[in-house]
């Protein structure tokens, strides 16, 4: 009986530490990788909720837009909606890092119509000349 | 007595081994399925927290061309989407897939951060207020009112 319950114990022991060893790093993978996300997803709010770009001026063909909020934004990542059509062919100077307080140049190859435009993040302003 | 003693002791010693190895498997099946869900759950809860899109399009002006409205939806997350497994409801009912039309700005098959899905809906819309839902494959959506005229 005493041999019985020893070999019950070890079997016992034995397995519980092999499962425990499956399940602890997969557990840890998981742990980690909603961390990770949930990191980037807090990330995401920040900029958005620290972005704001307003259209300061529209000037023949030329239009300002003053990046207003704490964020740095990618002025080669934004996009341009020209009355309800989204423009491919507009240029961007300067191209590149865009800084809080600075502002870009689009020239929008039009002097009317209702403009909008997206940063890399989804904040939008839009004008109407 | 001693030959009887030591039978009753192996019967006992190898139905407990028995049972105990039963145990041991059906815990083992148990934690094997318990860290699958957790690997397949955590994948998916990562996915649908970096997963962001937006509808950029002007709700005032959209495009409307030989029987079809254009959309445009900017990846504004950090997940790589699957332009196939986007869901568009419009006023509450769903778009079939034959009358969508979707297409990457980019011209990519996989739907990066940052680049901008085209969606085509072949659909009719009476003048005034209309919302669009659009969902991912993870269940991330945004909604968008506009207006038709």
């Amino acid at each position: 009986m005493g041999f019985s319950l020893s070999a019950v114990v070890i079997i016992f022991t034995a397995a519980l530490m092999y499962m425990a060893s499956i399940f602890y790093p997969l557990a840890d993978l998981s742990y980690h990788r909603i961390s990770q996300a949930e990191k980037d997803s807090t990330e995401l709010m920040h900029e958005k909720l620290n972005s704001k770009i307003i259209i300061t001026n529209w000037d023949s063909n030329n239009i300002t837009v003053y990046n207003n909020g704490s964020i740095t934004l990618d002025s080669s990542k934004i996009n341009l909606i020209h009355d309800g059509v989204l423009e491919s062919s507009f240029t961007v100077d300067p191209q590149g890092v865009w800084s809080p307080k600075t502002s870009i140049n689009i020239d929008v190859g039009a002097a009317t119509g209702r403009i909008k435009i997206i940063a890399s993040n989804g904040v939008t302003d839009y004008d109407f000349k | 007595m001693g030959a009887g003693t030591s039978a009753t002791q192996l019967i006992f010693f190898i139905t407990s081994v028995i049972i105990a190895l039963g145990v041991v498997g059906a815990m083992f099946m148990n934690i094997e399925s318990i860290t699958s869900a957790a690997i397949t759950g955590s994948k998916t809860l990562s996915e649908q927290l970096k997963t962001d899109i937006t509808v950029i399009n002007d709700p005032e002006l959209i495009p409307y061309s030989n029987g079809n409205y254009t959309f445009y939806i900017k990846n504004t997350g950090k997940e790589e989407l699957d332009k196939i497994y986007i869901t568009v409801i419009i006023n509450g009912s769903l778009v079939p897939d034959a009358n969508l039309n979707k297409t990457i700005i980019s011209g990519d098959t996989i739907w990066r951060t940052g680049d901008v899905l085209k969606i085509d809906a072949a659909i009719s819309l009476p003048a005034g207020s209309h919302n669009l839902r659009v969902i991912t494959e993870n269940g991330i959506e945004d909604n968008f009112a506009f207006r038709t005229t």
